[in-house]
């Protein structure tokens, strides 16, 4: 097997804790894996943002805000967005290195399993829609192929409004731009939302008002990384 | 294949047990890898397919191999056939492994040299690959008599060999030809020797252990204590040597620029085989050549592959080259620790001191060994971790580096290579003697004796769970199953205490007496004499029966300390070995009769361990605990040592049991008429049998159901008497004698128990 990220031939190497139980095989070597932040250590609790407080101040002001007060009861990241994944997560979305999510493979769901274990039977899975223009634009949505991973069956309620991409906007534009969803289904059950980053948490706060106000109990987030 | 290769010499570790329930477990195992995705199905297909070839295989030997089935009976007289060894040559023996053509079975033989004349053996060209006629008789070798003792029989069918001849004259030894890698072992005795003439002996005996793989020359003493400090890993050449000879000799080459990296390491891929064999070729020494070049050869071919999947492939290329491999203790130790060693590389290469380093890599090669090391030796010295720490990087930096030089000296430059000898002296032998004096005075080993496979299982699994945690760091756990570890080893040891099972054994010391009486929850141990023997001149005593009966014996069991040595009397084959127990062993007190003179050297021995020595008479009990022991004889002076041997009578096990030394029938009848009470259930037979004891009086006054004859197989003195065994046979006593049967044992709990023999009755 060769690296997915530096094409070097990963070579697996056997130690006390996988003597047992073989690693499942790679495709990305360590030297690579290596330069990701698993968010393992301290972090927001709400949010995921590295920080030294349980409730990082964004969220504080989040919460605060009577109008999205409790719409999203916390996002879940597997990753920090460093320089690292960066650099991963633009040759994967906007050049189209689709093969490149299987990096992710094994610890996306590792890290889904282990936050959601408590909702995973009741919770619907739902990735963030993509518009139609930029679905043809891109080929595949990055939250749906996301949400393959975890090798649970998903949803798609939603649909989006066209728009400028979020990640040209500035945190102001973002936060003051109107709702770009439309809901098809109504859905009565807690719902797993799915994307690849978590910003400003405005498209994901966006998406779970329009699901709670159609009846939906409760809505969290899993995203790959935090930006 | 690849990172899972260790998988596959699983699977032939697994089939070499043959026990179909295991191989059944490994099979689910790893299909259920397969299943969780972590080993390909191809994988899956390979191993479980090769792990019934080796299965089957392995069945398929064990069925052919020459113990288990009808012997294709010995032959004597003439044998043509093949030497398959190297040729060892002493001052007064050579030995070497010969296959017969006939019979295509190994067989050991030693000639043994006239050492009266100055006969030249060099001229009956006995080298490896020889085509060769031998006149002798082909014997079976000697199996163990004793628990615990070294099985002289299981070690060479291990090697593959079933027979032995002994030869004592050399025309009946002819031979023409040889094979071509005698070169090599010819290359190999000439270094050899001529280290011998050019350097000084104790030097020469260093250069030639390190370097050559030959440890002949250093002293018993010695090797025996670098043995009791876990020091034996640094005598016999292994990764360590090859990596630091490797690593001068390459450095030498690149640095002096006499060769090109590309050429040195091409010098190297050719020149580590063939010292492979020059070093003795001994398992470790193949393991490390043959990993240090399957490296270069990887790197020479741009080719990726783990450590562990190359020690994985040398370890089935090795064993299924010579099955037998398996089961040499010096194999199994040199795996062992290198693939613990290499699972540990996170552990051993974080960022911290090179003391933490040593000391933990010091500690891995301890526990990871540690269940072969008490499997065969019945204990461990928690201290060698310490002395490791010290003479390892002693003879690392050293010791190794300064004999290779001198090596290359001797013949490069032989003045300097005295210089260095000389050198070498100076320091080696002070630092040698410390050693001594810390086996003096430090020497606490831990004897836990014969450990049943379950507990080594826990033992693994604590140990596995150990390291996994030291790896992800993950403190409070190893802390958990580090004191589980320990736990483990503490049970072992108190492990007897519990056990209410206790033991009479009548140990096979050859001619001669030694009983030991282990009492339930090791509430008591007794050594009722202690044969031993002399050396070849006749004169000087021999330590050979306690270091080959007793010690292994005790130490199998767990036994460091006596409570009481009691003995019958004074003669050599009931306690010759009195002086090596008395220096080894902590021994509460000796029980002599009253009129048991000691030897001066005894006493004076006795004097230094601080001996108590308890003197009784007729009449007298000893007491111990629940125990007691009455004494019956002698009253008085008999004036002859057999005469006055102590007589004994006690019960253990539902069992009453007289010991009676060597008491003649005289003395017999002073018994029946000053015990006219008497009666037993095992009766020590006196004298091994001699016809001057045991009187049909005796016989019906006691009425033994049973009857110990302590006797050597073939001994000069004709004891048994055949006049005393159809006695007994008369009297209908059940005859038990360890010139045939082995060790007698009479295992109990409470008041039953059962007699078992080493050997098997019909053997």
């Amino acid at each position: 097997m060769y690296c997915l990220w530096c094409d070097q031939e990963v070579i697996p190497q056997l130690s006390w804790t996988n003597l047992l139980l073989p690693e499942r095989t790679r495709n990305i070597c360590e030297s690579c894996e290596n330069g990701f932040l698993l968010l393992n250590g301290k972090h927001c609790l709400k949010c995921s943002r590295l920080s030294d407080e349980t409730i990082c101040s964004d969220c504080v002001k989040w919460e605060n805000d009577p109008t999205w007060q409790g719409v999203l009861s916390f996002n879940q990241s597997v990753y920090s967005y460093n320089p690292m994944l960066r650099d991963v997560v633009t040759k994967w979305k906007y050049r189209g290195d689709y093969l490149l999510r299987d990096i992710f493979q094994y610890t996306f769901k590792d890290v889904f399993d282990d936050r959601f274990v408590k909702w995973e039977k009741e919770a619907i899975i739902v990735p963030i829609p993509l518009s139609e223009e930029r679905m043809l634009e891109r080929g595949f949505n990055q939250a749906e192929s996301l949400a393959q991973l975890l090798k649970l069956p998903y949803q798609k309620p939603l649909s989006r409004v066209h728009g400028e991409k979020q990640s040209k906007k500035t945190r102001k534009e973002r936060i003051d731009s109107k709702n770009p969803f439309e809901i098809k289904v109504q859905v009565s059950h807690p719902v797993i939302l799915i994307d690849d980053i978590y910003t400003t948490g405005m498209t994901l706060r966006h998406a779970a008002k329009l699901l709670k106000n159609q009846g939906c109990p409760e809505v969290f987030a899993f995203t790959l990384a935090r930006g | 294949m690849k990172g899972n290769w260790h998988l596959l010499a699983v699977s032939y570790l697994v089939a070499s047990f043959t026990t179909i329930s295991i191989n059944l477990l490994y099979c689910a195992m790893i299909i259920l890898l397969y299943r969780h995705q972590r080993i390909t199905r191809i994988q899956c297909i390979i191993i479980i397919s090769s792990l019934l070839i080796f299965l089957s295989a392995l069945i398929l030997e064990q069925k052919e191999s020459p113990i288990n089935s009808p012997l294709p009976t010995p032959h004597s007289s003439n044998l043509s056939g093949t030497i398959v060894s190297s040729v060892t040559e002493t001052d007064n023996k050579i030995e070497f492994q010969f296959k017969e053509d006939k019979s295509d079975q190994k067989t050991l033989v030693t000639i043994f040299k006239d050492t009266n004349s100055d006969q030249d053996y060099s001229s009956i060209n006995i080298n490896f690959g020889a085509k060769c006629t031998i006149i002798g008789k082909q014997e079976i070798p000697q199996p163990s008599k004793n628990p615990g003792q070294f099985n002289f029989q299981n070690y060479l069918k291990q090697k593959g060999v079933s027979f032995q001849v002994t030869i004592n004259d050399k025309k009946n030894v002819s031979c023409y030809g040889s094979s071509k890698i005698t070169i090599l072992h010819k290359l190999r005795s000439g270094f050899l020797t001529s280290t011998d003439k050019k350097l000084s002996g104790y030097t020469s005996s260093w250069l030639n252990a390190l370097v050559l793989g030959d440890d002949e020359g250093i002293s018993e003493e010695t090797v025996e204590a670098f043995q009791r400090w876990s020091l034996s890993h640094l005598l016999a050449i292994s990764g360590l040597h090859v990596g630091l000879i490797v690593g001068i000799f390459y450095f030498l080459l690149v640095k002096l620029q006499l060769l090109t990296k590309e050429k040195a390491q091409n010098l190297l891929i050719l020149l580590l085989p063939i010292y492979a064999v020059i070093a003795g070729g001994a398992p470790s020494v193949w393991r490390s050549s043959l990993m240090t070049v399957s490296f270069l050869l990887l790197v020479k071919l741009r080719l990726r592959l783990s450590v562990t999947d190359v020690i994985s492939i040398i370890f089935l290329a090795l064993v299924l080259y010579d099955p037998n491999l398996l089961h040499q203790l010096g194999f199994q130790f040199s795996f062992m620790v290198t693939f613990a060693l290499l699972l540990s590389k996170k552990i051993i290469s974080r960022p911290y001191s090179k003391w933490y380093i040593i000391f933990s890599i010091s500690v891995i090669c301890q526990l990871s060994i540690l269940p072969l090391q008490i499997n065969q030796f019945y204990f461990i010295n928690p201290l060698s971790i310490f002395v490791n720490l010290l003479y390892v990087p002693y003879f690392s930096f050293f010791v190794i580096p300064s004999m290779f030089f001198t090596f290359l000296f001797t013949y490069l430059a032989p003045p300097l290579s005295r210089v260095i000898d000389d050198l070498f002296k100076m320091i080696h032998q002070p630092i040698l003697k410390l050693l001594m004096e810390i086996d003096e005075f430090l020497y606490f080993p831990l004897i836990l004796g014969k450990v049943e496979g379950f507990y080594w299982f826990i033992y693994c699994l604590f140990f596995y769970l150990f390291m996994k945690n030291l790896e992800k760091n993950k403190s409070n756990l190893v802390l958990k199953y580090g004191c589980l570890l320990t736990f483990v080893l503490i049970f072992l040891a108190v492990k007897p205490y519990l056990d209410p099972h206790g033991s009479v054994t009548m140990l096979d010391v050859g001619q001669g007496d030694s009983f030991v009486i282990e009492l339930p929850y090791r509430k008591g141990i007794f050594i009722i004499d202690a044969a031993g023997t002399m050396s070849a001149d006749f004169v000087t005593p021999s330590n050979k029966v306690y270091k080959q009966v007793i010690k292994p014996y005790l130490y199998s069991r767990g036994i460091a300390k006596v409570d009481s040595l009691i003995l019958s009397h004074n003669d050599h084959d009931h306690v010759g070995s009195v002086p090596f127990i008395v220096n080894e062993l902590n021994v509460k007190q000796i029980v002599v009769s009253k009129y048991f003179s000691f030897s001066e050297e005894t006493l004076e021995i006795l004097n230094q361990n601080k001996i108590p020595v308890l003197a009784v008479d007729a009449g007298d009990e000893i007491i111990y605990g629940d125990q007691s022991i009455r004494i019956l004889y002698p009253d008085m002076d008999k004036g002859t040592t057999n005469e006055n041997s102590l007589v004994f009578y006690t019960e253990l096990g539902g069992l009453r049991w007289l010991f009676t030394g060597d008491i003649d029938e005289g003395i017999e009848n002073e018994i029946i008429l000053a015990y006219p009470k008497i009666e037993v259930d095992v009766l020590k037979i006196a004298h091994h049998g001699s016809n001057t004891s045991t009187s049909e009086k005796f016989l019906t006054h006691t009425n033994p159901k049973f009857a110990l004859i302590s006797v050597g197989d073939n001994n000069r003195y004709g004891h048994p008497s055949l006049e005393i065994i159809e006695r007994l046979d008369k009297f209908n006593i059940g005859i038990m004698r360890t010139d045939i049967q082995g060790a007698i044992r009479y295992k109990f709990k409470g008041k039953i128990g059962t007699f078992f023999s080493h050997l098997p009755y019909d053997n």
